[in-house]
């Protein structure tokens, strides 16, 4: 069943449902069709409409007071289907060592292992459509050649599933749903309704009651909901530690070098991806991190000078030892700015440190709704720069000591402290939006439990990378889906026991 | 003669440009040299050559 609940009609939404999840993304569909598979009715209400309009994309203006990043408006969408509406279609799970406890990491570890998310691959393998994974290579010098499936053409949740949901007699999806307020009992241990509002400012709303509720909205709406939400809980709904919004985390992606390579790879292997072994990431006390070596098919031109920061090559002594070693005329003469032609580059997206600092927060400005819009202060730190630092490095190095390449690092890489791009300069980051109610057995040190129930509220559950306690470097879809269908299977058993 | 490989004489020429007289940032392996990342061996072809 499909409701428009700016329309007239809502009274499919006025009997108790099992479960309420707010959200119609990846996680927010999965968990739906989960929990309905499972014989629970669910309520799934989703902000905007079947389209992406500017009106619904609108609310997620917001402002950017930390590190450059994307306009939030822009790295992700508010409509059936969500961010799946955008996403390139990469997928793996996440390492075994990003569950692990890191000293160098503080607040690392998950209350999680692989174990836990393993029996729910092959589930999510269905529903994105991916081919068998591909075992990691055997590392050489640290390094081993890890390998992506991808969703091919990526799928969008809303195209896929609506027929499905449509024809659903458990779950009723609410469109132009958009939520204003969870009403908790007045001890506070329990949410008793959620409110909905269409975004008609005359609009005086509904609320959907039912046992449990599910916020899927994203690593930026998660926490803006939830800490907008202070009219009984003053500090914000689940943040009695204080720990709303906080770790949030991307995916950096940066250049890292460019790249001469001793031969033609085949086609196949113009882009491949090499990680750390779990010894190098203890023996360097680093983070993990994917390693992108792209052949690219036209050479790299650039600027003597554009690469180095340094000054273009009229320094006569250079022009004869370029002569000299070389046994060719340098391509700039005095003064000239000849280019120097490359084969390839070194990209990186790696973890990123866990910074308490590094956070959403509520901004002054309003929204359409009344709520206050998010202000996403994004930080890097020093354990990023040496990440980054390390990777490259140690990867140039291996090419070089095998003789399969040689690398010239971007100026931005060594310096301390480190210049990172801004968005003018590079990719800088993946949409990812993660950790911003991060998942901990210990209420002190996260917002939800290994369940993905917030502490301290006896039915209110949180779906999505907002939960991830830490990022691994892997892109996050897949791992989403994973635990959104234990989630899943968590409610069915609570629910109908 | 490890010169005629086109490989390393089209690296060494790109070394040779404005990147070779930077200081070196390390003094163990990886060598970086004006940002690059070379091998002793590379180093020293380039020493050699350069006499």
């Amino acid at each position: 069943l499909i409701v428009d609940a700016a329309g007239p009609d809502r009274s499919a939404f006025e009997r108790p449902f099992d479960l309420c999840v707010i959200g119609a993304g990846p996680a927010g569909i999965t968990l739906a069709r989960r929990a309905a598979a499972q014989g629970l009715s669910v309520a799934l209400m989703e902000a905007g409409g079947r389209e992406i309009t500017a009106e619904s994309q609108e609310i997620y203006e917001g402002e950017v007071v930390g590190r450059d990043y994307w306009p939030l408006d822009v790295s992700r969408l508010r409509y059936l289907g969500g961010s799946s509406g955008h996403w390139g279609g990469w997928c793996r799970s996440l390492d075994p060592v990003d569950f692990q406890a890191k000293a160098w990491n503080p607040w690392s570890g998950w209350p999680i292992g692989p174990q836990d998310l393993a029996p729910y691959a092959a589930e999510a393998d269905a529903i994105i459509g991916l081919p068998p994974q591909p075992a990691d290579a055997a590392p050489v010098d640290g390094f081993r050649e890890v390998f992506f499936r991808y969703s091919d053409p990526p799928v969008n949740f809303g195209e896929k599933f609506a027929g499905e949901i449509e024809d659903s007699d458990r779950i009723a999806l609410g469109l132009n749903a958009n939520l204003v307020d969870l009403r908790l009992s007045s001890d506070m241990g329990e949410v008793r309704g959620a409110v909905f509002k269409s975004l008609d400012y005359w609009d005086r709303g509904f609320t959907v009651r039912a046992k449990a509720y599910a916020l899927c909205c994203g690593g930026i709406e998660n926490p803006r909901l939830l800490l907008n939400f202070a009219s009984q809980a003053t500090a914000g709904i689940g943040n009695g530690a204080d720990l709303v919004g906080r770790f949030f985390a991307e995916h950096p992606h940066y250049s890292l070098a460019e790249a001469l390579f001793r031969a033609d790879p085949p086609a196949e292997q113009e882009l491949r991806f090499f990680s750390p072994t779990e010894e190098f990431i203890d023996a360097e006390q680093v983070l993990n991190f994917g390693l992108r070596h792209e052949r690219m098919p036209v050479p790299i031109v650039v600027q003597p000078g554009t690469v180095a920061g340094e000054p273009a090559c009229d320094d006569p002594f250079i022009l004869r030892l370029a002569e000299k070693v070389a046994e060719v005329t340098p391509a700039c003469g005095p003064g000239g700015t000849g280019p120097i032609d490359f084969d390839g580059r070194l990209r990186i997206a790696h973890e990123q440190a866990l910074n308490p600092d590094s956070r959403v927060r509520l901004a002054e400005g309003r929204d359409a709704l009344g709520l206050r819009r998010a202000a996403l202060d994004w930080r890097l730190s020093e354990l990023d720069a040496r990440t980054v630092r390390t990777a490259v490095l140690g990867y140039a190095r291996s090419m070089a000591e095998r003789d399969t390449g040689r690398a010239r690092l971007r100026d931005w890489v060594l310096p301390d402290p480190i210049a990172w791009p801004d968005t003018t300069q590079d990719e800088v980051a993946g949409k990812h939006h993660m950790g911003t109610t991060r998942m901990a057995a210990d209420p002190a040190r996260g917002v939800v439990d290994a369940d993905c129930r917030v502490h301290g509220i006896g039915n209110l559950y949180i779906g999505g990378s907002s939960v991830f306690a830490t990022s691994g470097h892997a892109n996050p879809t897949y791992t989403i889906i994973q635990l959104t269908l234990r989630l899943g299977d968590r409610l069915g058993k609570v629910l109908k026991g | 003669m490890i010169l005629r490989r086109g490989f390393l004489k089209r690296l060494l020429a790109l070394v040779a440009l404005p990147l070779l007289p930077a200081t070196a940032v390390a003094a163990t392996p990886p060598r970086v040299v004006g940002g690059w990342v070379l091998t002793d061996r590379d180093l020293t072809e380039i020493a050699r050559l350069d006499r």
